[in-house]
């Protein structure tokens, strides 16, 4: 028997399985997409988000889920729990640093808290 | 899920195995196991077939026909599975994948799968192409090529990363688009295309995602008909492919 190649394609239903079944959900492909678009230049954030039908709210989620997902992916190999939770700490302090440290007044206290918690931290004072 | 690439050489005694599954070979006059070892080096062939048998056999009662067809100009090998009854749209089954080798490498066809009704929305899809796709990374596939065509195939190869590799294609879709939308909405399907042929003259990976997403192109897409690449040797493409297909 011969396949008759002329009436055949790689179906549909093939690809909406995949999609079915896929681990990112719709509003992270649709999140994705956003940040290629702003990225490439096809439009700025404010239009991608009234484009895609994307609220700011889940965006900003979607972008701290990447940004959390990738740094715990890197402290997973960290010697031990600990280190991990301060290192992230000291993370967290960056990124506030970077973003807020010549916005904020009170930029100070919250790094200094940060440094308290992480001393906590280290001496087992408060548990991980 | 993390492939890494394997070696393997095939041998007679694989190729003797193939054919117990029940997978007849033709084409080449070639020995088998020599074809693929000089032209298509590090394919498990076994694995492949062992695979496909074991996961559409029971997707189907009808008589199956299983084929391997390795051809000299040019140099292919063509998996086959479909059943008798495989023109049926609700009981056949078929899968076609052939690996052509280009001047750059090896490149793989996702020429036909069609599932029988009853054995949809079971993770078959899934299972197949990651069983295949450890193929692909062991061989070094460059590209995965699918024809997205036809019952609403346009959207549904968009979504799943392939990129559209002809220009004229993209351009006869954005022309229904105007057709077909509010100016508004028309405007921002043409602003993603001009920035990226802008950018890249002749272009053969617009993002067709970037559209997919856009809920009003979802019905332009489901009737257009275009020719798609997934670029396994560029890692963006590879991980957005990965990730959404295979997880």
């Amino acid at each position: 028997m011969q396949l008759d190649k002329s009436i055949l394609r790689e179906e549909a239903h093939i690809g909406e399985e995949l999609m079915a079944d896929s681990n990112v959900s719709k509003s992270d492909r649709k999140c994705f997409v956003i940040r290629q678009s702003v990225a490439d230049g096809d439009f700025t954030l404010e239009e991608a988000l009234a484009a895609y039908g994307v609220s700011r709210e889940d965006f900003n989620n979607y972008l701290s889920r990447q940004v959390v997902s990738e740094i715990t992916v890197f402290l997973s190999h960290a010697s031990s729990h600990v280190l991990a939770v301060t290192a992230s700490i000291a993370v967290i302090g960056e990124l506030y640093k970077a973003f807020l440290g010549n916005v904020d007044p009170q930029a100070q206290t919250f790094q200094d808290h940060l440094q308290s918690l992480s001393q906590a931290v280290s001496s087992g004072k408060v548990a991980v | 899920m993390i492939f890494s690439a394997q070696t393997h050489t095939v041998t007679s005694f694989e190729i003797k195995a193939i054919e117990a599954f029940g997978f007849s070979f033709s084409g080449t006059s070639v020995p088998a196991h020599d074809f693929l070892y000089t032209n298509f080096p590090n394919l498990d062939l076994l694995a492949a077939v062992k695979a496909i048998d074991s996961i559409l056999s029971p997707a189907t009662s009808a008589t199956k026909y299983k084929r391997i067809i390795l051809e000299d100009n040019p140099l292919k090998v063509e998996i086959q599975f479909f059943s008798a009854d495989y023109g049926n749209e609700d009981t056949g089954l078929v899968l076609v994948r052939t690996f052509t080798l280009e001047s750059a490498g090896p490149v793989v066809s996702h020429d036909f799968f069609r599932l029988p009704r009853a054995a949809r929305r079971k993770g078959i899809s899934k299972r197949i192409l990651t069983a295949l796709f450890q193929q692909y990374v062991n061989m070094g596939v460059k590209k995965i090529l699918v024809f997205a065509a036809l019952e609403d195939g346009g959207y549904v190869w968009a979504t799943q990363y392939f990129m559209a590799v002809d220009p004229m294609e993209v351009g006869k879709i954005l022309s229904r688009a105007q057709v077909e939308l509010p100016q508004d909405q028309f405007i921002l399907a043409k602003r993603v295309f001009d920035n990226y042929y802008t950018k890249n003259i002749g272009g053969q990976a617009f993002p067709m995602y970037k559209w997919a997403e856009l809920p009003f192109m979802e019905l332009i897409l489901r009737k257009s008909t275009w020719h798609g690449a997934v670029d396994l040797t560029n890692p963006v493409e590879f991980s957005n492919f990965v990730s959404n297909a295979i997880g």
